[in-house]
């Protein structure tokens, strides 16, 4: 199909929408040259749309396979066998690919010339866009996001060995492994996992903290006692299956999980921990064993903990804190509090009721009276029906073509400036000049706010209930959504700075065929150059402008841009470019920037 | 709606303000976005429009120092006497700071009273000398005043209490009964300012380093963030307008059109908003501050250069068309739950080193009279140890620095006794607040020029429990 009638179906597709739809359009169409290829396009979008939110970015040949697949199966189905199929593939492993990556460098691992936080980051980065696990590293860095860690803890760039005989700095690479490993586990292993962990033992300084002497006025570290039940499993206020503030129906105040009384019992629960194999005051660390009790250092007295659940005197600290982690991951609140966070993250900022119920239902029982089993719970945010029809997808038999239509505010969520970044080198089939050829990245985002192992506190990148100043902030919701109000967390870190510095990421990348950076190894005693190469060559083949539109759609934007951008984008390209490398550089550049693929449905 | 609508344009017109600047106005950051101008109830909706005007003449500037993570202050003044140092020590056990290493100060409104200084604050002791610091007692967040037996009735208090994000939240927010607010009390003053006629109505009136801030963000404003290294930087490849050729050319022409299109999806256009005017306003933040010089030598630390930044922008403010501006830089590592002594020995003196040398740029650009720099924090810290370090608590101490204040005094009221079980102790030597942070941000905001009507009422919903209508002094009295 030539240019030109391309434009005139999609006027004539515009014109066909006006009547059929009463809403007012943001549509995007899709023009095809026979009918019998609508449903083969209708599969790639949905499968590009599925794509964009269980991994780090859809590539066209994992477009093709699903959109295959959704043609046979359906879409549910298709997804379900993907998600199953992810489920058997091995952890990649950040710990030893970031070693393995050091000594190909030439390195010893405690060479004055490695660069810790680099190497941790190149590794994280290789592993995102190159991983065949993607479902389970997005699941790794959504439970990141939940129960961080950062480079502040002592060691994180230091190179000696720690009690394990590893380095100590490779600590923050192995709770990584750790969040890696219990993705598709149970919750109940996860967060002991999380508070056994040696490295967020000493962030929330829960590390080497004794029992109190109330004679000499000391008293345990509450730190971790308060924030694993407010940031890491039930949150502030009592909350119904369905992710309502209980009592909310009724305009009663809501009603708060735990009080002051509940942490400073709770403190004496997490005493006496300290690291593996060494004395529990000792100055060394052991950064990659879980942490150990010392039990003359723990609180035997009683304790009344959250739920009111009373811990008899004189138990092993170890069976306290078991039952403690046990308590808290029965807690009503769990269910509904961590499928809002999840569903955040992998599809919209402000999931419904009956959405979040769905979800809490599944981390109740799995299907086999299992609580807290996390693959049933991934795939009830990433199946349920209001994530799959959250575009609204028109054949139009008559022209025909295809029409996209996400205009839904309470679908929306705005991408992170990491996965925007994943997908758009995801999409171009990288490849590398380092003689591994891995793909090395690192401090690329420092600007955009947003980086591996660098949340700026506990509290992560965003709030989850944060909205930006103007329409979105007075904006008020539909009732099925719990609290009324509109959340888009993401754009707390949106600062113009960091929306310019995304940007121009892009463009240069774009500009250069590829990202720039440098490495070092223990031979050179300088930086060498490497470079990540993207490759266009589908894009430089599309016959026009059009076909390149349409190429990029479904790639970078899952078929969702509107008429109106691409109306934007089209005459200012054919007006101002006259040579094919241009107008893909251009076509690519207005594509990752648009905001109809900024923000996804 | 309707009529206040038209109330903003017949604003707009009479202030002279361009179509393109209101259109800046209401792309996300700035002053006047139309939609939303009764949305709050804490916004101009309850303003009445017959409170007097403020008075916008001069320049002022207010400098938020936000430690973050809530710093144990009672180890940045700490009393002296004999008795209450001996209180002191014995409640602090193994964090109380030897007498001999502190800096002695004396309060120059109560001689009966000394105290001495963390020993990193020798700057910040000849500012309180010179008469150029003050401190702020035991302030904290409050809904109204409480005493021990007021807190155990339950009466009102703040929600939330010991945890870093409400009280982080409601010393910005000056709102302690909720625990989710989404605009903080200089957000509401730079509305109120922008709807009296003051400059401050562009995107540059509030001007953040490195994050945004609940503080400074309204219901139609939020604060410019800067990097404590370069500012901003204006975006690659775009503003070869003109030719709209080449790669720079269509980037430039199609971007433009693309975020001017409609978005019926709120988040996409809001972000299409925002984006327009981060393009824009990196181009002016860089030409306006591009020539800026300041010789007065900054520490080379990230708080010493967010302060650099703050002091270049404040050099720029002409250029950014600025006679009322609040800066927030924010200094993290204040929790010290572990490794209390050492951690903050680090700290103070560079915090101390910042502040000095920020003092002496607003000195070199002439404007150390109208420029108030205020710490804040999440939060004071229990005077009982954990070992090695504190937990979150509730009041705690401040500095207020500038040429305006009436320095070498303490404000407030300092504990009688710091001793644990004393009458404000909750626990663990968590004190109640003896002034509440309504009382501290009123001081500033009427410094600024905020009077004591409605407005401060709009700004500070709970003020009135502190302060009263007919009051003609300033709350605390280091400003007025």
């Amino acid at each position: 199909m030539d240019a030109i009638s391309r434009t005139l179906f999609a006027v004539i597709g515009s014109l066909f929408l006006s009547v059929l739809f009463v809403q007012e359009g943001h549509t995007g169409t899709i023009g095809v040259d026979q009918r019998r290829e609508l449903q083969a396009v209708e599969a790639k979008v949905r499968a590009a749309q599925f794509l964009t939110r269980a991994t780090f970015g859809p590539t066209q040949p994992q477009i093709d396979q699903l959109a295959s697949e959704i043609e046979q199966l359906g879409d549910l189905g298709a997804f379900a066998a993907w998600i199953d199929r992810q489920f058997e593939v091995p952890p990649s492993q950040h710990h030893e690919l970031t070693r393995q990556m050091i000594l190909d460098d030439g390195y010893d691992l405690l060479d004055s010339g490695v660069r810790p936080g680099a190497y941790r980051e190149y590794a994280w980065w290789h592993i995102a866009l190159t991983g065949e696990d993607q479902l389970r590293q997005r699941m790794a860095w959504a439970l990141y996001q939940i129960a961080p860690v950062n480079t502040d803890v002592p060691g994180a760039f230091v190179r000696r060995l720690d009690a394990s005989g590893q380095p100590i700095y490779l600590g923050l690479s192995n709770y990584y492994d750790m969040l890696v490993r219990n993705a598709f586990g149970n919750y109940r292993d996860l967060l002991l996992g999380i508070t056994l962990h040696p490295v967020m033992g000493v962030f929330l300084s829960h590390a080497q903290n004794p029992k109190g002497a109330p004679e000499i006025g000391q008293f345990p570290d509450e730190n971790f006692a308060r924030e694993v039940m407010q940031l890491f499993s039930i949150g502030l206020y009592e909350l119904r299956p369905n992710g309502r503030l209980e009592g909310e129906r009724q305009k009663k105040p809501p009603i708060e999980t735990y009080d002051n009384f509940t942490i400073e019992a709770m403190a004496r629960v997490f005493t006496g921990l300290s690291f593996a194999g060494i004395p529990f005051d000792s100055p060394g660390r052991n950064y990659h064993e879980p942490m150990q009790m010392f039990d003359d250092y723990h609180d035997t007295d009683s304790k009344t903990i959250l739920s009111n659940v009373v811990l008899p005197a004189n138990q092993p600290g170890m069976q306290d804190i078991s039952d403690t982690i046990d308590t808290i991951a029965q807690h009503p609140n769990v269910g509904p509090f961590i499928a809002r966070l999840l569903i955040q993250r992998f599809v919209k900022s402000n999931p419904t009721s009956a959405y979040m119920q769905s979800v809490a239902e599944a981390f109740v029982d799995n299907g086999a009276g299992v609580r807290g089993d996390m693959r049933a719970v991934i795939k009830a945010v990433l199946l349920h029906p209001e994530a799959l029809n959250s575009l609204e997808i028109k054949a139009d038999r008559k022209t025909p073509a295809l029409l996209v239509s996400a205009t839904d505010t309470e679908s929306s969520r705005l991408r992170e400036p990491i996965l925007r970044y994943t997908a758009f080198l995801r999409a171009f089939n990288p490849g590398s000049t380092h003689p591994t050829g891995r793909l090395l990245i690192s401090n690329v985002m420092d600007e955009a706010l947003q980086t591996p192992y660098r949340v700026p506190s506990v509290f992560s990148f965003y709030d989850p209930d944060y909205a930006p100043a103007g329409p979105a902030q007075a904006y008020e919701t539909s009732k099925k959504i719990p609290g009324g109000r509109l959340s888009a967390p993401e754009f707390e870190i949106m600062t113009p700075n960091a929306i310019t510095a995304m940007n121009s990421l892009f463009y240069t990348d774009i500009k250069r065929g590829g990202h720039d950076g440098f490495y070092t190894t223990a031979a050179s005693n300088e930086s060498l150059p490497y470079r990540i190469a993207l490759d266009f060559t589908e894009q430089q083949n599309a016959a026009d402008i059009d076909e390149l539109m349409e190429q990029l759609n479904i790639l970078l934007c899952r078929g969702a841009m509107s008429d109106a951008a691409r109306d934007a984008i089209v005459p200012s390209i054919q007006k101002g470019v006259w040579s094919k490398s241009v107008r893909t550089q251009a076509a690519v550049l207005m594509t990752v920037t648009a905001p109809d693929c900024v923000v996804v449905q | 709606m309707q009529t206040k609508r038209r109330k903003v344009s017949q604003e707009l017109s009479r202030k002279g303000i361009s179509r393109r600047d209101f259109i800046r106005a209401s792309s996300g950051y700035a002053a006047l976005a139309s939609a939303s101008l009764t949305s709050s109830a804490l916004g101009l909706g309850m303003v009445d429009s017959a409170a007097a005007a403020i008075p916008t003449d001069g320049y002022k500037a207010l400098v938020c120092i936000f430690l973050n993570g809530g710093a144990d202050s009672f180890n940045l003044l700490v009393p002296t006497n004999d008795v209450e140092y001996t209180d002191y020590q014995t409640a602090r056990g193994s964090l109380a700071l030897p007498k001999e290493e502190l800096l002695g100060i004396g309060d120059g409104a109560d001689a009966s009273r000394s105290y001495g200084l963390h020993p990193g604050l020798a700057e910040m002791r000849g500012l309180y000398e010179s008469g150029n610091l003050a401190f702020v007692a035991n302030v904290g967040t409050l809904v109204e005043p409480i005493d021990l037996a007021g807190f155990f009735d339950n009466q009102q208090r703040p929600l939330g209490l010991y945890s870093h994000n409400d009280q982080r939240g409601h010393w910005q927010s000056a709102d302690p009964r909720s625990r989710n607010s989404r605009t903080g009390w200089v957000g509401r003053m730079t509305e109120i300012f922008a709807a009296s006629g003051g400059s401050n109505s562009s995107l540059f009136a509030n001007i953040a380093v490195g994050a945004t801030t609940l503080l400074q963000t309204g219901s139609m404003v939020s604060p410019y963030v800067i990097t404590s290294l370069s500012g901003v930087k204006p975006m690659a490849g775009y503003g070869a307008a003109g030719s709209g050729n080449g790669l720079d050319g269509v980037y430039t022409a199609a971007t433009d059109q693309l975020l001017a299109a409609a978005y019926p999806d709120l988040l996409r256009k809001t972000y299409a908003d925002n984006t327009a005017g981060a393009i824009d306003a990196a181009f002016e933040y860089q030409a306006a501050t591009a020539g800026v010089n300041i010789e007065t030598p900054f520490p080379a630390t990230v708080i010493g250069g967010a302060l650099q930044q703050v002091a270049k922008a404040i050099s720029a403010r002409a250029a950014l068309g600025q006679n009322r501006q609040v800066f927030f830089v924010n200094m993290p590592g204040w929790d010290h739950h572990d490794n209390l002594i050492t951690g903050m020995g680090s700290l103070v003196p560079q915090l101390s080193q910042a502040m000095q040398a920020f003092y002496n740029a607003t000195a070199e650009l002439g404007v150390s009279d109208r420029v108030v720099s205020f710490t804040a924090s999440d939060f004071g810290r229990t005077l009982s140890s954990n070992g090695d370090g504190s937990d979150h608590a509730w009041g705690g101490n401040q500095m207020v620095m500038g040429g305006a204040v009436n320095g070498g005094a303490l404000y407030g009221a300092y504990p009688e006794s710091l001793v644990l079980g004393n009458d404000l102790d909750v626990g663990r030597g968590r004190l109640i607040p003896t002034t509440s942070t309504d009382e501290y941000n009123a001081e500033l905001a009427r410094w600024f020029g905020i009077l004591n009507d409605d407005h401060l009422e709009a700004i500070l919903p709970n003020i009135r429990n502190f302060y009263a209508p007919d009051a003609t002094g300033y709350p605390l009295g280091m400003l007025g």
